[in-house]
C-alpha cells in the first residue's frame, strides 16, 4: 500500500483514534496525547501494511495499547466529568447510553467501544487487544450486560 | 437495548482543528528528526525541521489565504522570516496549455535542495485543491538523486497550487551551482471521494457464474499462502460482466457479483468485480466491503486480482471475500470506497535553473 503523509492520516483516522482514546481515558488531554503518540509510533515503525483496512486496524491497536499503558501509569489525576464530555461534544441525544458506557469497567469498555462505535468484528478486536476471539466474545457479552445494568440503574 | 446508539452519540467526538495542528507539527518534528538521524545530516536538522513545521503550519492553518506565485514565500516571510531567508529567489517559469509553472525559490544545503514550484491555471477553472503532479515530474542533474514532492498550498483566487520538491544527491555530491532541469508532463485534478452503500441485492447473488481467463495485471492478498498461489499464476479465471451492472459513481462500474470456487480454497466465496475506467488518465481506484446494517460489523476482501479490460486502459479489479460463508452474505450490505478523477491536463513544462545559495 502506498504510504500516506501524516497530514492525510490525521485527517482520515484522527477522529476514530480520538473516540477510542477518549472513551478509554475519559480525559481530553490524555486522549490527544494518545492519538499523537500513535502517529509518532507510525512514523518510527513505518510499518508495511497490505491495505487501508490493515492500516486502520494497526493504528487502532497501537492507540488502544497506548491508552492502556497510560491508564496504568496515569499522570493526570482528574478525569473529565461525564457531564463535561457530554457538554463539550453536545452529546444530548442518546447520551444516557454513553454516560453508562464510560462507567463500564475498562476491559469491557474497550471491546464495546471497538465493536459498537468503531465497527470492528470479534476477530479484528482479538487481533487488536491480543486475546482469543472467544475471550472477546465473552467480554462483549459481559460488557453488554454491565452496560445494560448501569444504563437501567441511571435511567431509574 | 439498542447498542448501535453508541455510534450515533459518539459521532460528534472529534479532534479539534487546533489539536490536529498540534499533532501534525509533532509528526513533522518526528519525521525530520528521524530522517536527519538516518542521514547523519546534523547540520541541516534545525533548518529542515523548521521548514517542514512551517509548511505544515501554512498547509493546516492558512489554506484560504492568498498564496499565488510568490505568495507562499510571502507567507513564509511573514510567519517564519528566519526560514524564508534561507531561500534564494529563482522566479523562472514556462507556459504550456494555459498553465504556468514557476520555480519560485530554492534552498541548498550540501547534497540536499528544496525548492518551491507554483503551478497556475492562467485560464482558470481547470484545476482545484486536489491537483497533483501524477508522478509525472522529472528532475535532471549531473548526479543521481532521490526526490520527494509535497503539495503545500492551493489558492482558489489565483488557481495556483504550490509544491515543495526535495532532492538529495547520492554520494554526498554537493548541489551548489549545479544546473537542475525540472519538468512536469501531467496534472491530475478534480478528484472526488465516494463512500456509500452500493445497490447490490446480497440475497440474489448467483452461483457458478460464467468466467473468462484473463492475464493478471496485479494481485494482492492479506493471506501469505494465497499471495504465493496468486504469484505463481500468470492468468486468472475472472467473472464475466453481468447483464445488469451498477454505477455507484462516474468512472466506476460494478460489473459482477457472484459466488465462485477457487483462489485459495475449493469452497465458494463471494467475488465482486469492479471496472475502473481509463486508469492511465484518471487514477480511479478504491475497494468494496461488506457491512452489517444492524451491528455495523465490517468485512473486508482478503484478496483482489486485477486485469486490463478489452480497451487496454480500463481495469477490472475482482475482490474476493474469504472470511464469510455464502449463507451469511445476505445479512450484509455492499459498500464501496472510491476515488475518482475527472481531469487530466497534459503539457510540457520544463524549467532549467541553477542551484545557487
Amino acid at each position: 500500500m502506498e504510504k500516506d503523509s501524516y497530514v492525510n492520516l490525521i485527517a482520515q483516522y484522527g477522529d476514530m483514534l480520538y473516540r477510542i482514546a477518549i472513551v478509554i481515558l475519559k480525559n481530553q488531554m490524555d486522549a490527544q496525547d494518545a492519538v499523537q503518540s500513535t502517529f509518532i509510533k507510525y512514523i518510527e515503525k513505518s510499518p508495511r501494511l497490505a491495505s487501508r483496512q490493515h492500516l486502520k486496524r494497526w493504528l487502532a491497536k497501537v492507540c488502544t495499547n497506548i491508552c492502556i499503558d497510560m491508564l496504568r501509569q496515569r499522570k493526570r489525576q482528574a478525569d473529565l466529568h461525564i457531564e463535561d464530555i457530554g457538554a463539550i461534544y453536545c452529546l444530548e441525544e442518546s447520551s444516557g447510553i454513553f454516560d453508562a458506557l464510560i462507567k463500564v469497567e475498562e476491559k469491557f469498555r474497550i471491546v464495546l467501544t471497538l465493536h459498537y462505535i468503531e465497527g470492528y468484528s470479534v476477530d479484528e478486536i482479538a487481533k487488536i487487544i491480543n486475546r482469543t476471539p472467544s475471550a472477546v466474545k465473552m467480554r462483549l457479552k459481559k460488557g453488554r450486560r454491565l452496560l445494560k445494568e448501569i444504563y437501567e440503574r441511571e435511567m431509574c | 437495548m439498542d447498542y448501535n446508539l453508541l455510534r450515533e452519540c459518539t459521532d460528534k467526538i472529534k479532534l479539534s482543528d487546533e489539536m490536529k495542528k498540534e499533532i501534525a507539527v509533532a509528526c513533522a518534528e518526528k519525521t525530520i528528526s528521524t530522517a536527519t538521524e538516518n542521514r547523519k545530516l546534523y547540520r541541516l536538522k534545525k533548518a529542515a525541521l523548521t521548514l517542514t513545521v512551517a509548511c505544515v503550519f501554512i498547509l493546516v492553518t492558512l489554506p484560504v489565504m492568498a498564496v499565488s506565485s510568490g505568495g507562499f514565500m510571502d507567507l513564509l516571510y511573514r510567519y517564519f522570516p528566519e526560514i524564508a531567508q534561507n531561500f534564494t529567489p529563482v522566479q523562472l517559469s514556462c507556459e504550456d496549455n494555459g498553465i504556468k509553472m514557476e520555480v519560485v525559490s530554492i534552498c541548498i544545503q550540501d547534497n540536499k535542495a528544496q525548492f518551491f514550484i507554483a503551478v497556475t491555471d492562467l485560464q482558470g477553472g481547470r484545476i482545484d485543491s486536489t491537483v497533483d503532479l501524477f508522478d509525472s515530474y522529472d528532475i535532471n542533474t549531473r548526479y543521481d538523486t532521490t526526490a520527494h514532492c509535497q503539495k503545500v498550498s492551493y489558492d482558489e483566487k489565483t488557481c495556483t497550487a504550490t509544491f515543495m520538491i526535495e532532492i538529495v544527491a547520492d554520494n554526498a555530491k554537493k548541489l551548489h551551482k549545479e544546473y537542475i532541469s525540472f519538468s512536469v508532463k501531467q496534472l491530475l485534478t478534480g478528484k472526488n471521494t465516494f463512500e456509500d452503500k452500493i445497490d447490490i441485492n446480497t440475497a440474489n447473488i448467483t452461483h457458478n457464474p460464467p468466467t473468462v481467463l484473463k492475464e493478471k495485471r496485479g494481485w494482492s492478498s492479506t493471506d501469505e499462502r494465497l499471495l504465493k498461489e496468486l504469484k505463481e499464476q500468470d492468468k486468472a479465471e475472472m467473472l464475466m460482466t453481468q447483464a445488469e451492472t451498477v454505477w455507484p459513481v462516474d468512472g466506476v462500474t460494478i460489473t459482477a457479483a457472484d459466488y465462485k470456487e477457487g483462489v485459495g480454497c475449493t469452497d465458494e466465496n463471494l467475488h465482486i468485480q469492479v471496472l475502473y475506467d481509463n486508469i492511465r488518465q484518471t487514477d480511479n481506484h478504491g475497494y468494496v466491503y461488506l457491512k452489517h446494517p444492524q451491528t455495523g460489523n465490517i468485512i473486508m476482501p482478503q484478496a483482489s486480482i486485477s486485469a486490463f479490460a478489452e480497451d487496454g486502459v480500463s481495469s477490472y479489479e475482482e475482490y474476493i471475500f474469504l472470511d464469510i460463508q455464502p449463507q451469511h452474505v445476505p445479512e450484509y450490505e455492499v459498500y464501496g470506497w472510491f476515488i475518482t478523477c475527472d481531469t487530466l491536463i497534459t503539457g510540457n513544462w520544463t524549467v532549467n535553473f541553477r542551484a545557487e545559495k
